[in-house]
């Protein structure tokens, strides 16, 4: 009996590795490059572009009414994109809608926003560095503490692994003053000092509200943001820019998207989704920017198999959208053979950048696998022992590999 | 018979065991002059940056990535690979114990072993990097060390398990699932990355039961 469980065991080890292996080898061998159109608005034509990458150095550049353009006249079209080198060539247009085009006017204009799954919840280590917002110098100064929040607020002092109790006090104080509720649940700061200057952080208390932490002239600041505390604040993401018209973003567990915005932090939801739901925003598993230009505002959420464009003007209308789509994984050729062969993968990669042991399984079309799988043993291998089978029905190629080299012993 | 079993496994470990206990006490004390000097060379905040942001201690204490590895693999060489030369395995299982026992407890015992130094290497490590940084750096690097450890007993039971098999072609197919068991173990990249963690304790858990068909199919001789 502990003979035959034994063998099971290196059989589900087997498995195990193959289910790990085979199928990623196979994806390496057959899987072709899916060539993806990247999708722009033209505010010179008010129509929505592309290009489409063909390897080689060919790419095609398209308007979606079927319009070729030569690589000069797509760069003309996006003025703001490729105003560095329409600048060069000496054509970029005077204005364009009211808007005086130079280049320093333009990068004065625009601000670009992202969210990856990476960038949502990633293995980081809590600790958290505090700039001075208005220190003396042209660029931020890097501080020589470090500070941890959760059931309280303590700046650490690297060279001696100690709490400074004074600073740490000043803080604490400063937080429970303007009614801050330990433990903290999310702190988010922007942690560079390649940027403009500094808003420092804001975190979320245990009450669900949300604080505004900074420390000018090394005097702690806090302020209620006053944001509403039924809002699902999942992330929160800070980016200071001179245009100062919002501290960053905040990410709900709806997969909702608010700018948090310097008007005394009123929050203006950003659209997530167009006319088809299908395409809406789910931060799991897609990308989502948004190009905040001088004229306009473009909001793109890419996933597999589609790339969506929502335009807004500058009250946030809505005035235009698009969704380019393309043969997402699972419906190409080589996926789709994988989908037979075997009946599940097991994958540690995770797009939110863990390692997760997981298993990914392929239901009816594994079954044919698993069919052919059992008539091969049935036809090529008789007078097994009966679990043998069963092994095979629920793991299929692997389980037949398995059961095929490690012969039974009794 | 039991604890003569033991007591032969014992002189067989014994130098390996002390070897690899001088080894870990060096790497400790190795780790800290080397944490220290980058504490003196880039600053203390500035380490700790680097520590945070670009997972310099995963680079410092490569050490306990390669030790465990390093132990699992060099016990079972010196526990099993006497017994499989000239087959002087067939001697033991002339005991008056059942063969079953007798392997458990030889790969027990040799994995207790593994299992010391793995905690003596998780308290040093604790103990050293706590020198130098907060709670919050230290959790996250020995929840790190964890896949390794699992790494290390990984490659104990599986190459206890190839030694015993008697036939090479065998050898050869469990050596190749042998390097994707451990191989699933070493895919971090950053501080405490991994999740579902139970999966890959079971998987390890579930390796000591090979061993005994290795044993089965050489007492029955198969080649």
């Amino acid at each position: 009996m502990l003979n035959k469980i034994s063998r099971y065991t290196i059989i589900l080890l087997m498995v195990i590795v193959s289910a790990l292996y085979l199928p990623d080898f196979f994806s390496m061998l057959f899987d072709k490059k899916e060539n993806t159109p990247r999708l722009s608005y033209s505010s010179v034509i008010d129509e929505f572009v592309y290009t489409k990458y063909y390897g080689m150095g060919q790419i095609d550049y398209m308007d979606i009414k079927g319009n070729n353009y030569s690589e000069r006249e797509y760069y003309k079209l996006l003025p703001f994109m490729h105003y560095a080198n329409l600048e060069k060539w000496g054509e970029l247009p005077l204005t364009l809608k009211g808007f005086e085009m130079t280049s320093k006017n333009i990068r004065q204009n625009s601000q670009m926003v992202r969210i990856q799954p990476k960038d949502i919840d990633p293995p980081t280590v809590p600790l958290n560095i505090m700039f001075e917002a208005e220190g003396d110098y042209a660029s931020l100064q890097i501080p020589d503490d470090i500070f941890r929040i959760s059931n309280t607020i303590e700046f650490l002092d690297p060279a001696s692994n100690s709490v400074l109790e004074e600073k740490s006090h000043k803080f604490q104080e400063a937080m429970l003053a303007a009614g801050f509720t330990f433990p903290a649940k999310l702190a988010a700061a922007n942690q560079t000092n390649r940027k403009p200057f500094d808003e420092g952080y804001f975190i979320k208390d245990a009450t669900n509200k949300i604080f505004h932490l900074k420390m000018i002239k090394d005097e702690p600041v806090c302020v209620n943001t006053g944001i509403d505390t039924k809002l699902k604040v999942r992330q929160i993401f800070i980016s200071e820019n001179m245009r100062k018209e919002f501290y960053g973003w905040i990410l709900t567990e709806d997969n909702d998207l608010y700018l948090i915005t310097y008007d005394d932090y009123k929050l203006r939801q950003i659209p997530t989704g167009g006319n088809n739901a299908k395409y809406d925003y789910v931060a799991n598993e897609m990308t989502i920017r948004f190009y905040i230009y001088p004229v306009d505002k473009h909001i793109n959420i890419s996933g597999d198999g589609f790339s969506q464009l929502i335009i807004l003007n500058n009250d946030f209308k809505k005035i235009a959208e698009h969704v380019e789509t393309w043969t997402p994984y699972d419906k190409r050729p080589a996926p789709i053979v994988k989908s037979f062969l075997f009946p599940f993968e097991l994958s540690t990669y995770d797009p939110m950048q863990y390692v997760k042991l997981q298993m990914d399984i392929f239901w009816w079309h594994g079954l044919i696998g698993i069919a052919v799988s059992l008539l091969a043993l049935l036809l090529f291998s008789r007078k097994r022992p009966w679990f043998d089978y069963v092994v095979v029905l629920f793991t299929g190629v692997f389980g037949l590999i398995g059961v095929l080299l490690i012969k039974p012993e009794d | 018979m039991l604890k003569a079993i033991l007591y032969k496994e014992w002189i067989k470990l014994r130098w390996a065991v002390i070897v690899i206990a001088a080894l870990t006490v060096l790497s400790l004390a190795y780790t800290i002059g080397m944490i220290n000097y980058y504490v003196e060379f880039q600053g203390a905040f500035q380490n700790w940056m680097y520590v945070i942001g670009k997972s310099l201690l995963l680079k410092n204490i490569v050490f306990v990535k390669v030790l465990p590895l390093i132990t699992g693999l060099a016990f079972a060489l010196i526990q099993f690979v006497p017994e499989m030369t000239n087959k002087r395995m067939r001697l033991s299982y002339h005991l008056p114990i059942s063969e079953k026992k007798l392997l458990i407890s030889s790969a027990g015992f040799g994995y207790m072993f593994l299992l010391a130094e793995i905690v003596f290497l998780f308290f040093g490590l604790w103990m050293v990097i706590s020198m130098t940084y907060p709670t919050e750096i230290v959790t996250k690097v020995l929840m790190s060390t964890i896949p390794w450890f699992l790494g290390g007993s990984a490659i104990y039971f599986m190459t206890a398990f190839i030694i015993l098999e008697p036939s090479w072609i065998y050898r050869i197919i469990y050596a190749v699932i042998s390097y994707g068991l451990i191989e699933l173990n070493f895919r971090a990249s950053t501080y405490d990355q991994y999740q579902n963690l139970w999966a890959l304790i079971l998987i390890v858990a579930v390796m000591p039961l090979t061993v005994m068909f290795a044993g089965h199919r050489f007492r029955r001789g198969t080649k």
